[in-house]
């Protein structure tokens, strides 16, 4: 790997949930590598059924950095209630129609997201479409309601590097027992755990924590290794 | 957070000696109490002897209730209506709990119920003490009946089953009925809505280990149920379930338990609000020592608690302060919920509070608790139930509470926490939204002829508090003062007491009165006030108030305002202000013309003046008027 594709996103609003909430859902403050895969997905107009099996870890290098504060709003929406197995769109004895929640959703979300992927034809088919702004179908940040713009910063080259020092980081931070943060004043740590990899039929195998300052600064860490683009940018991948 | 709660039950467990990977462990964390109040002081103990051919009815033996044999009873609750998760079961009716609910038809059920995979010899046995209970029936139902009657009315009772096999043998001596405990226990996080949701040999998410099994129902608290098909993304399949959530049984019981510790060491309340205070170690090292600060605080005996300041609420049960003491080796987190036996709705999830951030809160707290004007504020209270009214107004979050608050008309709540939220996470607020919601409730104030003492200096202290804490936003910083400019226009003349008294006010809350137009409008309020006060002596009535718009003021009516006022006071002939009138006047064309502010930022610092005009008194004035306050 010598290049990756460099390109921000951005809404009015995100909703990632927090796989352990269904009736009061949280969202993830940024998108975990799982939804970043169906947004690549959605530009290249890759299906439902099919997409997962091109995004594996051994195929996809992705991760993010978060450019935006993170912050979270709290808004009901009335869903359609479910209950009984069907849609029953009128009020009877011990049903409703509609079932209030109150949603978490980031405001004013954006992201930047590093892509690179071993399949030239798909990774070429990428680059076209977000360098001509163009997507086959809609993306969206976490659920179809919260429609996305993108806009391509550029392909750069990478390089692999082995450092001793402390340096700064553009992207998220894996969990690793190997990298060491320096937790400096005036600055916000979180680490959320996270989806990183599911099966073709949907399941989880892999989680991990992940790392990140809350108002989108670079976080200082010594690592084992990390990537290091044209622009001077740091990167480790989910 | 489901992490820092699992953690917490793995504190638990270790502190309890507990280790999952035992399975006599596992029972005793399975089993509960059956006299879940002390009122359950009797067991009426059915009791069979063991025949070679099945069972035969003995008698019933009232015995007292012992502690140290619950793991003998082995009881665990089961649903409502139904039986228990075994035949021990606590008394309501006799004939309800002996035929109707419980323990006939926990056989009945048991022996129907396929998914046990019971032995042959299992089914035999259990089917034989069926047979024997359902024969003697009436006999062992009328039994019941005399010996409950020997129970006072205030004590109650459990009833079991003893047999007689090589000696007294209750439940929980045998395999079979601690197995069927097990997996009834444990089917509860896979099996429910008639559908099954477990996999083999998966990721579990919570421990991010693969296990030999994984659950999809596990709901250790309502804010995760998959009851509505639609809670099932990827496909609204409920036995599928697992995939979005899979925990493995450790996981499971550990969040059980970190739920249960939550609730007995870190469960709060605040202006109606639950919450539960979820402290996540930063060291793992000094991770006990977190817990332990929780273990201390609802430990301690209740005067003591008393002693800590209160930041959040001034009535309940409060730790922060004691967490705000200790260095940042860890954060925490605040789940401000509603629950009913339904549904658990997370209305706010603040993340990440440090101790050092709690400091700063009170820190700020304690500097403006000190300063004159909020110490020699009259505030009703509410001590024991109680309405009083106390001569102290201290900061709290009751100062956001009272303008942005649950009322018989509106219901502000959501604002309430979002401010809190804020606050506490050192996010910036709207200055305009907080103005309008404080003038909203001065205002209606104003127009009923209540005194807006209260709020409007409750309303100051929040302002002062987030100017401190830098949290306003769109806050006019506008041009602080220039001495120099304006004693060159009009020289530095001999300032009178009250003149220097403003001055010192301004110089005090710089950061709140930082342009002329705020000090202007405040001083006119001042002088409004004592005019309001010398009507009130004179006529026993304020027809000036209605000059005030119900103070909704403007740039336009605060200049016309001054001429008034200063007419009026000639006109009683107790014009005795005119020291303020000149500094008014000052000010006033220091600020020139468009001040940008809002109606209610004009209206507060008046009001403001108004509320505070009593440190203005003039000597003449008290003397003819002896001081009192129209405004009250």
């Amino acid at each position: 790997m010598n290049k990756v594709l460099v390109f921000d996103v951005w809404g009015e609003y995100a909703h990632f949930r927090k796989y352990y909430t269904t009736t009061s859902p949280l969202s993830y403050s940024i998108p975990p590598r799982t939804a970043v895969t169906g947004f690549i997905g959605a530009i290249l107009g890759l299906k439902k059924e099919e997409y997962l099996k091109h995004f594996t870890k051994k195929q996809a290098f992705i991760t993010v950095g978060l450019l935006n504060p993170v912050k979270k709003v709290r808004i009901s929406e009335n869903l359609i209630n479910t209950k009984d197995g069907y849609f029953i769109p009128f009020r009877k004895t011990g049903h409703q129609p509609r079932t209030q929640i109150r949603f978490e959703f980031i405001k004013d979300p954006k992201y930047r997201l590093y892509f690179y992927h071993t399949d030239d034809g798909l990774y070429a088919r990428t680059k076209k479409l977000l360098a001509n702004h163009k997507s086959i179908y809609t993306p969206y940040l976490g659920i179809s309601e919260h429609i996305a713009n993108f806009e391509f910063i550029g392909e750069m080259n990478i390089q692999k590097k082995i450092l001793e020092d402390f340096v700064k980081v553009n992207s998220v931070i894996p969990e690793d027992p190997a990298n060491k943060i320096e937790f400096e004043a005036n600055m916000e740590y979180f680490s959320e755990t996270m989806p990183i990899e599911m099966d073709f039929d949907r399941t989880v195998v892999e989680y991990r924590n992940i790392m990140f300052e809350r108002n989108g600064q670079r976080i200082k860490a010594k690592l084992k290794e990390f990537w290091e683009l044209d622009n001077g940018e740091r990167i480790l991948f989910m | 957070m489901i992490e820092a709660v699992r953690r917490i039950g793995e504190y638990a467990f270790e502190k309890k000696g507990i280790s999952l990977d035992n399975s006599i462990d596992l029972l005793s964390i399975l089993i509960q109490d059956p006299a879940s109040s002390k009122a359950y002081k009797h067991i009426l103990a059915i009791k069979l002897n063991k025949r070679e051919n099945g069972f035969e009815f003995a008698d019933i033996d009232l015995e007292d209730y012992s502690k140290s044999k619950i793991v003998q009873y082995l009881y665990r609750r089961g649903s409502g209506n139904g039986p228990d998760i075994t035949p021990t079961s606590r008394v309501t009716e006799i004939e309800k709990t002996f035929v109707k609910n419980k323990i006939l038809p926990w056989f009945q059920k048991t022996l129907r119920d396929e998914t046990l995979n019971l032995e042959d010899e299992e089914l035999e046995f259990l089917r034989g003490i069926n047979d024997c209970l359902s024969e003697n029936k009436d006999l062992i139902l009328s039994k019941l009946k005399v010996l409950s009657e020997e129970i006072p009315r205030d004590e109650n009772s459990i009833i079991t089953i003893v047999i007689e096999d090589n000696g007294k043998r209750y439940i929980g001596d045998y395999s079979v009925f601690r197995e069927i405990l097990k997996t009834r226990a444990l089917s509860g996080y896979y099996q429910k809505y008639n559908k099954e949701s477990k996999s083999e040999d998966k990721i579990c998410s919570i421990c991010k280990r693969q296990k030999d099994e994984v659950y999809g129902f596990v709901s250790t608290y309502k804010f995760y149920t998959v009851d509505k098909p639609g809670s099932v993304s990827g496909g609204f399949d409920q036995s599928l379930a697992w995939k979005n959530y899979p925990v493995c049984q450790m996981c499971a019981l550990t969040l059980e338990e970190g739920k249960k510790y939550l609730e007995d060491f870190s469960s709060f309340r605040f202006y109606g609000f639950d919450y539960y205070l979820i402290p996540k170690p930063l060291i793992v090292e000094k991770s006990d020592e977190v817990y332990r600060i929780l273990e201390d605080f609802k430990g301690v005996n209740p005067e003591f608690k008393k002693g800590y300041i209160h930041l959040l609420d001034d009535t309940e049960d409060e730790i922060l302060e004691l967490i705000s003491e200790q260095k940042n080796f860890f954060n925490n987190n605040l789940l401000i919920y509603e629950e009913s036996p339904r549904e658990f709705k997370i209305l706010l999830y603040i993340e990440d509070v440090l101790p050092s951030r709690l400091r700063k809160l009170f820190d700020v707290k304690k500097e403006l608790d000190g300063i004159a004007v909020f110490k020699n504020c009259r505030v009703s209270v509410f001590e024991n139930g109680k309405k009083q009214v106390k001569s102290h107004l201290e900061f709290n979050f009751g100062n956001i509470w009272h303008f942005f608050g649950r009322t018989r008309e509106r219901d502000m709540s959501k604002y309430f926490l979002d401010i809190t939220n804020r606050i506490l996470t050192n996010r910036k607020i709207d200055y305009s939204f907080l103005m309008w919601g404080i003038m909203e409730n001065i205002k209606r104030q104003f127009i009923n002829n209540f005194s807006t003492e209260e709020s409007s200096l409750r309303g100051f202290q929040l302002l002062l508090y987030l100017r401190r804490l830098n949290l306003l936003e769109n806050f006019d910083r506008g041009s602080y003062m220039n001495e120099k400019r304006i004693s060159d226009i009009f020289g530095s003349g001999d300032a009178t007491d009250r003149v220097k008294q403003a001055e010192h006010l301004f110089e005090e809350f710089s950061d709140f009165f930082n342009n002329d137009a705020k000090k202007a409008i405040f001083m006119e309020g001042v002088l409004a006030q004592r005019l309001l006060n010398i009507q009130y002596h004179d006529r026993g009535s304020t027809p000036f108030r209605s000059k005030l718009q119900g103070l909704k003021l403007d740039e336009k009516v605060i200049k016309g305002l001054l001429p008034q006022i200063q007419n009026k006071l000639e006109e009683y002939g107790k014009n005795y202000y005119t020291d303020l009138e000149g500094l008014i006047s000052k000010y006033m064309i220091e600020a020139g013309d468009g001040w940008r502010m809002s109606k209610d930022e004009i209206g507060f610092y008046f009001v403001l003046g108004m509320n505070l005009s009593y440190l203005f008194k003039s000597k003449k004035e008290e003397e003819t008027n002896g001081g009192g306050n129209a405004n009250e």
